[in-house]
Order: C-alpha cells, then structure tokens, then sequence
C-alpha cells in the first residue's frame, strides 16, 4: 500500500534537508519547495498527499499559500512547522484549514503527525472521530 | 403577518377581514398553517410573522415540546420581538395549559370571547399603535388598594433555597409572598429574597431570585406554616416523578436562528441547564456570570447571512476569557464547522479542551455529543446542585400591592413601586380571574416619584366573565367603589338591577380619528416601548 508523497515547504536548506532525512522513509516521495509560490508549482506538477510548511517564508508566505491552494480546491492536510511567535497568524491559518501546528526546532512528534497527515491525504483513516476525541477529553 | 397555527379558517378569514376593513392596518394580515410540531418551526424562520396564534383548541398533542422549541427560537434577536398569543377552549384548558407562561406565552384568549379585542390588542402588540381600540365605559377610582399576582415560574430547589424566575427584581432581605406548589401542595408563603440576577435570554423570565427557604426552627410553633427541614429533605430524595437534577451547564453559541431550536430540544433531553447566545458580546458576558462545563460553538460560514461574528479570533477571546477566570475550569468547547483539526485548534487557540468538528451543527450531533458527556461522566465543574419540578408543578405567583386606578372592559391601569417590564404578565382575582398583560400606556400615565404607574390589557377570562366584568365597572361608575374585594362586589352585584347594566360593547365607538396611520413596512424588530428599567419582554 502506497505511503502517500510529502512536500516540505521551507527556506532554510539545511532544515529542509534534514527533514528530507527525517520523513523521507514515511513516505513514497518527498518533493521540496523554498516559499509558497514553488510549493503551488510542485502541487500542480506532483500527487501530492501532504504537506509540511513553515509560515514566514519569502515571496509567499505559508498563510498565503494555504490561501491560495484552498482557492485552487486542492484540501490536502498542511502541517504547519514553525517557530514561537507567529500565533496570530496561526489563528489565521484555521480559518483555511490546518492539520496541526508543529514547533520549531524541535522534532517531536513530527513523524507520527506526518504519517497521520499522509493517511488523511490518502484518505485511508487514520484520524480519530470527534466522539473519540471528546471521549479522550472526558476521560481527562 | 400574522402566522395562525390551527384548523379554523373561518377565524383567519374574519381576521382578514377585520383587518382589511380598517385602513390602519395596512400590511397585517394573517396567513393559516396547520399546527405541526417541525412544521412550525421551519415556517415561523421562513415566514418572519410580526405576531403567532396558536389555536390549542385545535390541538394541544405536542404543545410542550413545539412551545419550548419556539421559547429558544425566540431568544433570537430575529425572533425576540414576536409576540405569542393562545387561543384556549374555554377558561379550564388555559389553566390546564398555564405552564405556558412559562416557556413564551405572552397572551392568552378564550374562544367565544370578543375577537374584536383580541384582533386590536395583537395589532399593538405589534406595532404599539392603537388602531382602533373600542372605547369602553371607564371606572376611575383613587388608588383602590389591591394584590395582584405576578405571574413566576420555580426553577428548582437547592436544599436551603427556593429559585424563582420572574420578571420582578427583588432587593436583598425583601420579604415577599408567594403561592406555589411545593411538595405536591399548594402553598402561600412569605419568602425572604437573598439575591436576584439577571436569567439574560437563558429564560422566558428576566431574572432568577433565590429565596430562602423558611424552615421550622427549635423555638418555633409545630403547627405554624413554617416547612419542616426533614420533610423537605425527604421530598427531594424521594420525589424522582416530579424532580429532576440539574447538573452542569451547557452554552451553545451559534448566530442561526434554528440552532435556538436545537438548544430548546436539548433541554428536553437532558439534565444539564442550556443556555445559547447568538453574539460574541452576550457570550462574553454570559462567560463572566457563570462557569460552563461544555460550550457548543458553532463558527460562522462565509455565506451566512449573519454578521459572521464566530470566527476563531473571537473563539481565541472566549477560550482566554475562560482561562483568566480561573485555572481549574475545564469547559470542554466543541467548533462546528471548523476546517482545521483538533490539534492544531488546540496550538493555535492555547486551549487543550477543545474538539474541532468538520460538520455542521445539527440536532444529531449536540444529542449524540451530549449523551456522551452524560454517559461517560464528564466531570462536572458547575455542579448546579439544583432540583427543577417538572412545567407543571413549577407555576408561582408572586402578591405584589398595588393601587388601582382605572378600569374598562379591556384594560386595568394601577400604580405599584415595583418596577414591572412591559409585556410581563400579571392575574387579578377580582372581580373575575382575568390575565393582564403590562403594556405601553396608550395615553400618558401619571407617576410620581414613589411609584410607577402601568396599564395592562385584560384577557384570558370567558364570555361570562366579561359579562360580570362590565357589571362590575358599571357599578363602580354609578356607585363608586372604596375596596376593591371580592366579598363588596359579590354584595354589590347581587343588588344590581339587570337594567341598571350599560352594555359598552353596543355603546363602543371606534376612535378612528385617534389612530396614528401605521407604517406600511411591516417590521419584526420594532423598538419596543421600556419601562422605567429599559426592561421589555418582546
């Protein structure tokens, strides 16, 4: 069974490498792209199952492309990995639909939401129910 | 327009044509739907009546439940103006069906009775412009002492208090008394009020007091009316049929006017108290009064055609608000609608205690959510520790003094130092037991300083009651009257010549050249008359 492609959307190389590293073999494939504007490229030219962003990015921002794919009609899970201090425009991204937000630099749990996010892409489950969740909740 | 929910096309024919006969009324006109519970509903959104009759003497199988819907619809600002009239059989099936004050009644009227009143009465219900009232035969009196019943509703019992909803506010200490029913008994008491609060549109009344209970202390007399604490005890262990614990609290916020009707059957279904807002400011405010234990919100679409407050910004605020308030509350939130998912509402938010659900709401969802809470035992942080009675069993009234003034066929003008609401509801006893409706005074009323001063419409009383009623004022022109008593006028009516009678319906005269010409617009929302406290129940 197919393990779903991953887009890493991030300007920093060395990052982006080393998360290519990390989820590489959660994976099928493993597309990269340093702002928004190339990650719209890499969507429309690769199948894609889910996405990995960070929010400040150059040319276009993380908010703008979660925007802008939404527009397109394209509902891929976006996990947002980014660093403290962009609250407000996290707040911003779920009006557009985020999967999870994921703190910067830290790894934790990263590959385990990244596997959840390509099982949601996929559509093959994988993410609980609501009344799971609210059952999670209750039990405290 | 005025919505009819019955069977009679007949009566929505002459009111058509009561109104199409006066110019006044331009643009109010009433249209028949058959009286069906989800039918109502749906209608009452679609159709935005200015006013709603429903004929119980058509059907009566599924009042309560299409009633407390409509309650909880009304809570709607869209909706909040509309008044809800009756139509009963006869005086017995209104008593029956009292407990309808209690979930929106706001007029009720006796089939067979003078439908020319009830046609004007809803006019200025609608517009608070007379058009057309007949003028009857005045008794003016100076200051008649008098105890009306304000009508109120027991909301529940803790073991040491009595909560009473009602439209009056009390002071701390104040000593009032009451009838109701308690422990299957009616009962007068005198209560102590310990403090009263605003309800907000959580209820059918604007504020809930809570009495103390007068309980029987070692000094006192076995056989005074005082209430025995064991026995009280007792009761509230034992009275499962008729009690029912309130736990916890649910607040569902959501601009749509049907969710209001959601809310209204989960409190029917459930035993936790529900309340529901329909603005970001309300629910600010509803979150400083009191603690939830779960909050539905419901955030906006991009095509409702609402203001779109819900957003996640104000979800941010709300979940803050709750934060700042105190560090051990854990109201769970559930976002419908929401296109992101639990975690990463519960990182952006900073709020670990929130479900994101992708759906719209719907009543499936708030009832399966909701039995789960009750099931799996969410840990309830507002532990109301209340016994609520069951509609029936929870009427009251509340004796308030007041001196009478006035008196016709139709309307009771009298001064009180209570601060009453418009639209609050209030019985006399005398000469007949009659329903009076506060409302704006149709000409200006005196007041003085120490109290204010009301006119009421009179109703809900039988073709023979108006009868007795019409003596009664008559007698009062032509004798005058010093006590306004049942025993006086028993004596009084018993002397009376039958030809001393003035019948004022043939001696009516239409004050026509008195009617303000109504606005063509016919608007729900219309600004409402206050009184003195800005309070208004429509």
């Amino acid at each position: 069974m197919s393990k779903g492609n991953l887009l890493i959307v991030e300007d920093e190389k060395a990052l982006s490498d080393l998360l290519v590293d990390l989820l590489g073999p959660h994976a099928e494939k493993v597309f990269t792209a340093y702002n928004g504007l190339e990650a719209l490229d890499e969507v429309a030219n690769n199948e894609v199952h889910g996405i990995v962003c960070d929010i400040n990015m150059p040319k276009m921002n993380g908010i703008e492309f979660i925007a802008k794919m939404r527009e397109l009609g394209n509902n891929h899970p976006i996990i947002f990995y980014t660093a403290h201090g962009n609250e407000a425009l996290m707040r911003e991204a779920l009006s557009y639909g985020a999967f999870d937000f994921l703190a910067k630099p830290n790894f934790d749990n990263l590959e385990g939401t990244v596997r959840q996010a390509l099982d949601e892409g996929l559509k093959s489950g994988g993410s609980s129910s609501s009344e799971d969740e609210l059952a999670e909740l209750i039990k405290g | 327009m005025i919505l009819y929910f019955g069977d009679d096309q007949n009566f929505v024919d002459r009111m058509n044509s009561h109104y199409s006969s006066n110019s006044s009324y331009e643009e109010l006109f009433a249209e028949k739907e058959i009286f069906r519970g989800e039918n109502i509903i749906s209608k009452m959104i679609s159709k935005r009546p200015t006013a709603m009759i429903f004929d119980f003497s058509y059907s009566n199988e599924k009042n309560h439940e299409v009633f407390t819907k409509i309650n909880y619809l009304k809570k709607n600002k869209v909706f909040k103006g509309v008044p809800l009239i009756g139509i009963f059989k006869n005086k017995g099936e209104l008593n029956k069906l009292s407990y309808l004050f209690n979930i929106g009644l706001n007029y009720p009227f006796i089939r067979g009775t003078d439908e020319r009143i009830l046609f004007a009465d809803i006019h200025y219900f609608c517009f608070e412009l007379n058009a057309g009232f007949s003028k009857f035969a005045k008794a003016k009196f100076k200051g008649l002492p008098y105890q009306i019943k304000h009508l109120a509703h027991i909301y529940g019992f803790t073991k040491e208090t009595i909560l009473i909803e009602s439209d009056v506010s009390f002071n701390t200490d104040d000593l009032k008394s009451l009838e109701l029913r308690l422990m299957e008994e009616d009962t007068s008491l005198d209560l102590r009020a310990e403090k009263t609060f605003e309800v907000g549109i959580s209820s059918s009344y604007l504020n809930r007091s809570e009495f103390e209970i007068p309980f029987l202390g070692p000094w006192d007399d076995p056989g005074s009316d005082l209430i025995h604490k064991d026995s009280f005890e007792t009761w509230i262990e034992e009275s499962t049929e008729h009690l029912k614990q309130k736990n916890g609290r649910i607040l569902l916020i959501t601009e749509r006017p049907e969710d209001f009707v959601l809310a209204g059957e989960l409190a029917v279904q459930c035993n936790f108290d529900i309340y529901v807002s329909d603005s970001f400011e309300e629910s600010k405010e509803y979150l400083s009064a009191y603690n939830f234990d779960v909050i539905y919100y419901r955030l906006s679409k991009e095509d409702d055609p609402f203001q779109g407050e819900n957003n996640f910004e104000n979800l941010y605020r709300l979940t803050n608000a709750i934060k700042n308030k105190s560090r051990d509350l854990k109201t769970v939130f559930v976002a419908f609608n929401s296109p992101s998912k639990s975690n990463a509402l519960k990182k952006a938010i900073e709020y670990d205690h929130i479900v994101a659900v992708g759906n719209e709401l719907s009543s499936n969802q708030l009832g399966s959510f909701t039995n789960l809470f009750q099931e799996k035992g969410l840990k309830l942080s507002c532990k109301t520790g209340c016994y609520s009675l069951n509609n029936n069993e929870s009427r009251a009234k509340i004796l308030l003094d007041v001196e009478i003034t006035s008196l016709t066929e139709h309307e009771i003008t009298f001064t009180s130092k209570e601060n009453l609401p418009m639209y609050s509801i209030v019985t006399i006893d005398v000469p007949t037991e009659l329903t009076v409706i506060i409302v704006p005074p149709i000409n200006n009323l005196e007041s003085n300083h120490q109290s204010h001063h009301y006119m009421g419409f009179l109703t809900g009383g039988s073709e023979q009651d108006a009868e007795l009623l019409r003596s009664f004022v008559n007698r009062a022109i032509i004798k005058g009257l010093e006590v306004f008593s049942l025993e006086g006028i028993e004596e009084e009516l018993s002397e009376l010549d039958p030809s001393e009678i003035i019948n004022n319906s043939d001696t009516t005269e239409a004050i026509e050249e008195q009617v303000p010409k109504v606005v063509k617009e016919v608007k729900n929302n219309i600004k409402r008359k206050t009184n003195n406290n800005g309070k208004s129940k429509l």
